[in-house]
C-alpha cells in the first residue's frame, strides 16, 4: 500500500513536470535583426530610482521622518483636532465637517490649523470620490487655495499629491502628471519614489494610449522635463497590437510638430540633446529612419550624448533599416562597450551585430557577437516592467530592450552547427583565440568558455567526416569522456572496414559492426548534444507546414523573417547537408542498403536488410525530411525482405 | 351677395379646420396610440440593427464598406439561468465588449436560458445591472437605449412571463426601452401572448431557427419565409413596434444516422471549427446538390465518404454520417425577408438581423453586405481587391496578401493573378489556397466555388523593395 502510495505519487510528480515541460516554451532569439520592431526604440518608464535619494523606501504616513497624513494621528485627547480626526477616521464626512466647522471656530494653532484645513478639502475628496463631480470640484479648489499658502512643507507636499488625484478623478490627466513628475524632482516632497512611480503608471500604464494622451501633447510643453516625459510615453514602442501600430504614424507626425513647435524650450546643452533624442525617437516611430539620422547629426560626436546607449541603438537603427549596414556597426560597437550599458543593452546591441555581420559576410565576428549575445543573456534575465536607470537624466528614466524575446541565443548554435565551415571556425580560434577563452557560457551543469565550444564543435564535425580519431582527441582534451570513449570505440570499427586485405565477407561484417554501431548510439556520434536543447527544428526553414502552428498555415518562425532569395537558398541548402550529416541512422542505412546489395540474399544480407529498415522507421520525418523517398525506401526493403521469407519489423 | 356668402362659408371652413387641427394636436400630445406618440415606445423611424452575440467568442471588427455606424447593435452581455430553481439566477453578469462596432444607439442583451420564466425577485438585480452598465458606457459615448431579455418561453408560460415583465418595465426608469425577442410559436390563437407584448417596448419576432433542427424529407434550412399576408395583421394588432429578427448567417451540418433506428432517428449535427473553403477544398467530398430553400438560402449537399473519420467525430458511436450540407445566406434569402419585413407596415419599425460575424466568418454576412442586399444591390460587390499587411521585415519587404473576392459564394471556382510592381524574391503560400509563384512578378491562386470566406489568406511575398500588387482575373 505505502509502495504503491509512493509509485502513485512519482508518476502523478512526472506527469504533471513532463506537462508542464511541454506547455511553458522556452524564451530564445533567433535573427532577431531581421524584425522591423527589434530595432524600434527602447521603451521608456519612470523608474524607481534617482530624484532625491534621501526618500528611500518610506510608504505613505509610516517614514519616523514625516509626520503622518493629516487626519490619520490617533491621540487619547479630546481636542477640537482629535474630534476632526476621529471624524475623518471613521469616514463619517458630514460629522467631519461639523467637527472641522467647531475646530476653525476655536483656539488653534498654526499648524493645527494647516491640518485641519488640509482634512477639509481631503473630506470633500473621499466624500466626492463615488462620481461627486461637484465636491470633487469643491476638493479641488480647496487643495489649490492650501497649496498656495501652507508653511509647513510636507503638509504642501501632501496636499499635492492629493491635487493630483482629485485631477485624476476629474479626468484631468495632464495636471495630475505634471504634479507626480515635479514632486519627483522636489526635496521637500513626503512620497516616496515608488508611489510617484506607480501613480504615473496609473495614469499612463505604457504608451498613454488609454487615455489618447497623443492628442494631448502641448498640455504638456510648459517646461522641458514635462515635454519629454510625455514625448517618451507616446512613442514607446509597439510590437503586435495592430491598431496601436496602425496609429505610430500619425501619433508620430504630432509629437514632431508639437516638439519643432517650441524650439525655445530646448536652447542648449543637454536641453537641445534631449530634444534631439526625442526627435529621432519620434522619427523612429514614424518609420522614417532618413529624418531620424538628421536630427542624430543634432547631437554632438564627444557630448555626454553621443555616449548613450540608447543614442546609439536609435543611430544603429536608423543605418539598419536603410541597409547601410556597414555604417550601422559603429554605434553597435560603442553600445556594447559603453560603461552606461546594461547587460540588456550589451545583449541588444550584441544581437545587433549578428545580423550586421551577417548582411557583410563576416562570418568570424558575427560568431563572436553571438557568443557575446548568449553571453548577456545569460547574466541577466530581461523583466518587461521596470527597467534601470541610467544615470544623467533628469527623471532617471529605465531604458529598457523591449524585445519579448530576449532569452537564449539561437543564432549561436546555428552558426556552430549549420552557417559557418569547418575552415571559419578555425579561423576563429585563431582570431579570437584570447577573447574567446574570456567567455564562459553555463552549458547544460558545465561551464565551458567559447573556445571550447568551438573546439567541440568542430570535434562533432570530425565524427561527421569519419574523422573519429581526430574527435577522440579533442573530447578528450575538453574531457568530454563519454563522447572521446565513443569516438575510440567506433574510430577502431571504422578502421577495420577500410583495413586493407580484408576479403569481401569480411569486409561486408565489418560494416556491419560499423554501421550497427551508428544505429544504436543515435545522437551520440554526430549529433552535437551541446548546442541545441532540442530546439535545432526551430530554427530550420519549411515549418510552415508544421502543424503546430495550424490554423490560418501562415508563413512562420525562420520563414517569416525575410530572408533574401539568396540566403534562403543557401539556407536550405545547409539545412539539408546539416540533416544528413548529422543522423546516424541515415549513414547505418546506407550502408547496411549496401551490404544488402553485395550480400545477396544471405543471413547477412537479411540482417542488414532488416536493420537498414529498422533505421528508416525510427529517422524523425519532422526533423529530418525526405519524407517520400524514406517512405519508397521502405517500400523496397519490405519488399524485397517478403520476397526472401522474411518480415520487416523495427525491432532486432 | 355671393361674395358675402363666401366669405361666410370660407370662415366656417377655417373656423373647422382650426378646430379639427387643434384637436389633432391635442390628441397628438395626451392620447396614445393616434399618431404613435405615447412616450419612451413610439420610434416612428425605421431602423436596422444586427445582434452581437458573445457566445461565439471573438472579434468584432467594423468590416469593409461600414465606415458608417449602424443603427442599432443589441449586444449580448450575459446569459444566465436558474440554477436554483426559485426563479431567481444566483448571479447577474454584465460582459460589455471592449472594442464594438459604432452603432447609433444599443441595447444590452439578456439570455435567459431558464426552463420558466424568471421570477419578480431578479427585477431589481437586472435593473441594477442594466444602469451600473449604461452609466458606464455613457462615459465612452455609447448610446445604451434599453434592454433586451432573449428567452424562449415555453408558450403554456406566457401569462407568467407577461406578469415577470410588467414588474420589469415598472422598475425599469421609464426613459429605457424594455425589449424582447419572440417566438412565433407564441402568436397562434389563444395564447397569452398579449400580456407579454403589452408589457415591452419593442417585441422582436425571430424569423429563424424555428424547426427542430432534426432531418426532415423537405429541404434544411435556418431562416423561416416572412410572409407579411401570414404575419402583418397579426403583429400590428398588439399595436405595439417591433421589428422582424432575420437570419443573415449560415452553418454546415452533418447528417448522423443511426441504421438501427428509424429514418427519422436521423439528426443534424452541426459544427463551427470548419469553414466553407476548407469544406470545398477537401477532395473526399462530392457535391451532391446545389439548391435553393423556401426562404431563398442556398443550399449545398455533399456526399462524404464513410469512412473518413474527421467527420464521424459529430456524431455518437452508434452513427454514421454519408452526407454533409451547407446552408448560406444569400441576396435572395435576406433582401426577400426585408421587404416583406418593410410590407409588414403599421407598427413595424425594422429588422434586426442575427448577426454580426466574427472576424473573418466564412458563414455569417458582414454588415456592409447586409447594407448591400437592404439597398437592393447585389450581394457581389464591384471588384475583387487584393489587400496587403506588412510583415515587418527589415532586410527585404514582405508583404502578406489577402484576397477579397468580389462574389463570396462563387458557383464555380475561381482563377486568378496577382501580380507585383516588381520581381519577387519568393513567395510562401499560406491558408488554404492554392497559391503558387507562377513567373518573376506573378502568383496564381486557384479557389473552390463557394469559397465563403470574407478575407483570405494567400501567403506571403517576399521582394527586396516595397511593391504594390494588383489583380488580374481569368475568371472573376
Amino acid at each position: 500500500m505505502k509502495r504503491g502510495l509512493i509509485i502513485s505519487t512519482i508518476v502523478l510528480a512526472l506527469i504533471a513536470g513532463v506537462s508542464a515541460a511541454l506547455s511553458c516554451g522556452i524564451d530564445y532569439t533567433f535573427r532577431a535583426y531581421l524584425d522591423k520592431r527589434f530595432w524600434q526604440p527602447f521603451a521608456m518608464y519612470v523608474t524607481t530610482k534617482g530624484g532625491n535619494e534621501d526618500r528611500g523606501q518610506h510608504s505613505q504616513g509610516k517614514d519616523e521622518r514625516q509626520p503622518p497624513y493629516a487626519g490619520m494621528e490617533s491621540k487619547e485627547d479630546r481636542t477640537a483636532l482629535q474630534k476632526v480626526r476621529l471624524a475623518y477616521q471613521s469616514q463619517d464626512y458630514d460629522q467631519a465637517r461639523i467637527a472641522i466647522k467647531a475646530a476653525l471656530a476655536g483656539t488653534l494653532t498654526a499648524e493645527e490649523t494647516e491640518e485641519v484645513l488640509l482634512v477639509d478639502a481631503k473630506s470633500d475628496m473621499r466624500d466626492g470620490e463615488a462620481d461627486n463631480g461637484l465636491l470633487l470640484r469643491q476638493a479641488k479648489e480647496k487643495f489649490l487655495d492650501f497649496v498656495r499658502h501652507a508653511t509647513i512643507a510636507s503638509r504642501r507636499s501632501e496636499a499635492r499629491g492629493w491635487l493630483a488625484r482629485v485631477h485624476y478623478l476629474l479626468g484631468e490627466y495632464a495636471p495630475a502628471a505634471k504634479i507626480y513628475l515635479d514632486e519627483m524632482s522636489s526635496a521637500e516632497s513626503r512620497f516616496s519614489q515608488e508611489s510617484l512611480v506607480n501613480s504615473l503608471r496609473m495614469l499612463f500604464p505604457y504608451n498613454g494610449s488609454s487615455v489618447r494622451l497623443a492628442d494631448h501633447l502641448e498640455e504638456y510643453f510648459d517646461t522641458p522635463g514635462h515635454a519629454l516625459f510625455v514625448v517618451n510615453i507616446v512613442t514607446n514602442p509597439i510590437y503586435y497590437e495592430k491598431t496601436e501600430r496602425a496609429a505610430m504614424s500619425g501619433i508620430a507626425q504630432r509629437t514632431i510638430a508639437a516638439l519643432k513647435k517650441h524650439p525655445d524650450m530646448f536652447t542648449a546643452g543637454p536641453e537641445a540633446e534631449a530634444l534631439a533624442l526625442a526627435l529621432m525617437r519620434a522619427a523612429l516611430y514614424m518609420g522614417d529612419p532618413q529624418s531620424a539620422l538628421a536630427y542624430a547629426k543634432l547631437v554632438p560626436k564627444k557630448s555626454a550624448t553621443s555616449a548613450r546607449p540608447d543614442f546609439n541603438w536609435m543611430s544603429a537603427s536608423c543605418y539598419f533599416l536603410q541597409r547601410r549596414y556597414q555604417e550601422a556597426e559603429a554605434p553597435l560597437l560603442t553600445m556594447l562597450h559603453s560603461g552606461q550599458a546594461n547587460n540588456r543593452d550589451r545583449n541588444a546591441a550584441a544581437q545587433g551585430l549578428v545580423g550586421v555581420y551577417q548582411k557583410l559576410g563576416r562570418r568570424l565576428d558575427q560568431l563572436h557577437a553571438a557568443f557575446l549575445c548568449e553571453l548577456e543573456a545569460q547574466k541577466g534575465s530581461f523583466e518587461m516592467l521596470p527597467g534601470e536607470a541610467h544615470s544623467g537624466d533628469q527623471f532617471d528614466y529605465g531604458f529598457q530592450y523591449y524585445w519579448p524575446v530576449g532569452g537564449w541565443c539561437l543564432d549561436l548554435p546555428y552558426l556552430l552547427d549549420i552557417q559557418l565551415t569547418d575552415e571559419e571556425l578555425l579561423g576563429y580560434l585563431k582570431r579570437y583565440a584570447k577573447p574567446a577563452q574570456a567567455i564562459l557560457l553555463q552549458n547544460g551543469k558545465r561551464r565551458r568558455t567559447a573556445y571550447e565550444m568551438v573546439e567541440y564543435a568542430l570535434a562533432v564535425r570530425y565524427a561527421r567526416e569519419e574523422r573519429y580519431q581526430e574527435a577522440a582527441d579533442i573530447f578528450t582534451r575538453l574531457q568530454s569522456w563519454p563522447r572521446a570513449k565513443r569516438m575510440q570505440e567506433i574510430a577502431l570499427l571504422h578502421a577495420t572496414t577500410v583495413e586493407p586485405g580484408l576479403s569481401p565477407q569480411d569486409s561486408l561484417h565489418a560494416q556491419y559492426a560499423y554501421a550497427d554501431f551508428l544505429e544504436s548510439h543515435a545522437t551520440r556520434i554526430f549529433f552535437n548534444d551541446m548546442l541545441w536543447n532540442g530546439y535545432q527544428t526551430s530554427t530550420f526553414l519549411g515549418q510552415s507546414a508544421n502543424p503546430f502552428y495550424g490554423g490560418l498555415k501562415v508563413p512562420v518562425g525562420s520563414d517569416a523573417q525575410g530572408l533574401t532569395r539568396v540566403e534562403r537558398e543557401s539556407f536550405l541548402d545547409q539545412e539539408r547537408k546539416i540533416k544528413d550529416a548529422q543522423e546516424e541512422r541515415w549513414l547505418a542505412y546506407q550502408i547496411f542498403v549496401g551490404i544488402v546489395d553485395q550480400a545477396g540474399a544471405t543471413e547477412l544480407g537479411r540482417n542488414a536488410a532488416k536493420k537498414a529498415f529498422r533505421c528508416l522507421v525510427l529517422i524523425s520525418p519532422e526533423r529530418f525530411g525526405r519524407v517520400d523517398e524514406i517512405a519508397k525506401a521502405k517500400t523496397r526493403l519490405a519488399n524485397w525482405l517478403h520476397a526472401h521469407g522474411q518480415a520487416a519489423s523495427s525491432s532486432n | 351677395m355671393t361674395g358675402f356668402r363666401s366669405k361666410k362659408i370660407s370662415k366656417f371652413l377655417a373656423y373647422i379646420c382650426g378646430v379639427v387641427a387643434l384637436c389633432l394636436t391635442f390628441a397628438s400630445v395626451f392620447m396614445p396610440g393616434v399618431s404613435g406618440s405615447d412616450g419612451p415606445s413610439d420610434r416612428p423611424e425605421w431602423k436596422t440593427g444586427l445582434w452581437i452575440w458573445q457566445s461565439y467568442s471573438g472579434q468584432y471588427q467594423n468590416h469593409e464598406g461600414s465606415a458608417s455606424a449602424v443603427d442599432l447593435l443589441y449586444v449580448q452581455v450575459d446569459e444566465f439561468s436558474d440554477s436554483s430553481g426559485n426563479g431567481c439566477p444566483n448571479n447577474i453578469i454584465v460582459s460589455w465588449p471592449d472594442k464594438l462596432p459604432a452603432a447609433s444607439a444599443y441595447f444590452a442583451v439578456w439570455r435567459f436560458s431558464g426552463m420558466q420564466p424568471p421570477g419578480p425577485e431578479i427585477t431589481p438585480v437586472l435593473t441594477k445591472a442594466y444602469l451600473d452598465l449604461k452609466a458606464r458606457v455613457t462615459k465612452s459615448g455609447q448610446n445604451l437605449v434599453g434592454l433586451q431579455l432573449d428567452f424562449d418561453c415555453p408558450t403554456s408560460q406566457l401569462e407568467e412571463y407577461g406578469r415577470f415583465l410588467s414588474t420589469l418595465r415598472k422598475v425599469l426608469p421609464e426613459q429605457e426601452l424594455l425589449s424582447i425577442t419572440a417566438l412565433l410559436d407564441w402568436f397562434r390563437p389563444e395564447t397569452r401572448i398579449a400580456d407579454v407584448v403589452h408589457a415591452v417596448d419593442e417585441f422582436v419576432p425571430q424569423f429563424y431557427d424555428v424547426g427542430s433542427g432534426d432531418w426532415q424529407e423537405d429541404l434544411p434550412g435556418i431562416a423561416k419565409t416572412v410572409d407579411p399576408a401570414r404575419w402583418a395583421g397579426v403583429f400590428n394588432a398588439f399595436e405595439r413596434p417591433y421589428r422582424i429578427g432575420i437570419s443573415s448567417f449560415g452553418r454546415i451540418a452533418v447528417d448522423c444516422r443511426d441504421d438501427n433506428a428509424p429514418l427519422s432517428a436521423r439528426r443534424r449535427s452541426f459544427f463551427r471549427d470548419m469553414n466553407p473553403l476548407e469544406l470545398m477544398n477537401n477532395m473526399e467530398l462530392v457535391l451532391a446538390a446545389e439548391q435553393t430553400n423556401a426562404a431563398g438560402e442556398t443550399v449545398l449537399q455533399f456526399r462524404v465518404n464513410p469512412r473518413l473519420k474527421e467527420y464521424r467525430r459529430y456524431c455518437r458511436c452508434s452513427e454514421k454520417t454519408e452526407s454533409l450540407e451547407m446552408i448560406l445566406p444569400s441576396k435572395q434569402s435576406v433582401y426577400q425577408a426585408y421587404v416583406a419585413a418593410q410590407a409588414m407596415g403599421g407598427w413595424c419599425r425594422g429588422a434586426v438581423f442575427f448577426r454580426w460575424p466574427l472576424n473573418n466568418e466564412a458563414l455569417a454576412l458582414t454588415p456592409a453586405e447586409i447594407q448591400r442586399l437592404t439597398a437592393g444591390k447585389e450581394l457581389i460587390a464591384d471588384e475583387s481587391m487584393v489587400e496587403v499587411e506588412d510583415g515587418y521585415c527589415a532586410a527585404t519587404t514582405c508583404s502578406d496578401l489577402f484576397l477579397r473576392l468580389k462574389d463570396r459564394f462563387p458557383r464555380k471556382p475561381v482563377t486568378l493573378s496577382i501580380v507585383s510592381s516588381i520581381a519577387l524574391e519568393y513567395f510562401l503560400p499560406g491558408g488554404q489556397t492554392q497559391a503558387q509563384l507562377n513567373g518573376p512578378r506573378s502568383i496564381e491562386v486557384s479557389l473552390p466555388a463557394y469559397a465563403g470566406l470574407p478575407r483570405i489568406y494567400l501567403g506571403r511575398a517576399v521582394t527586396r523593395e516595397p511593391a504594390t500588387f494588383l489583380i488580374q482575373g481569368k475568371d472573376l
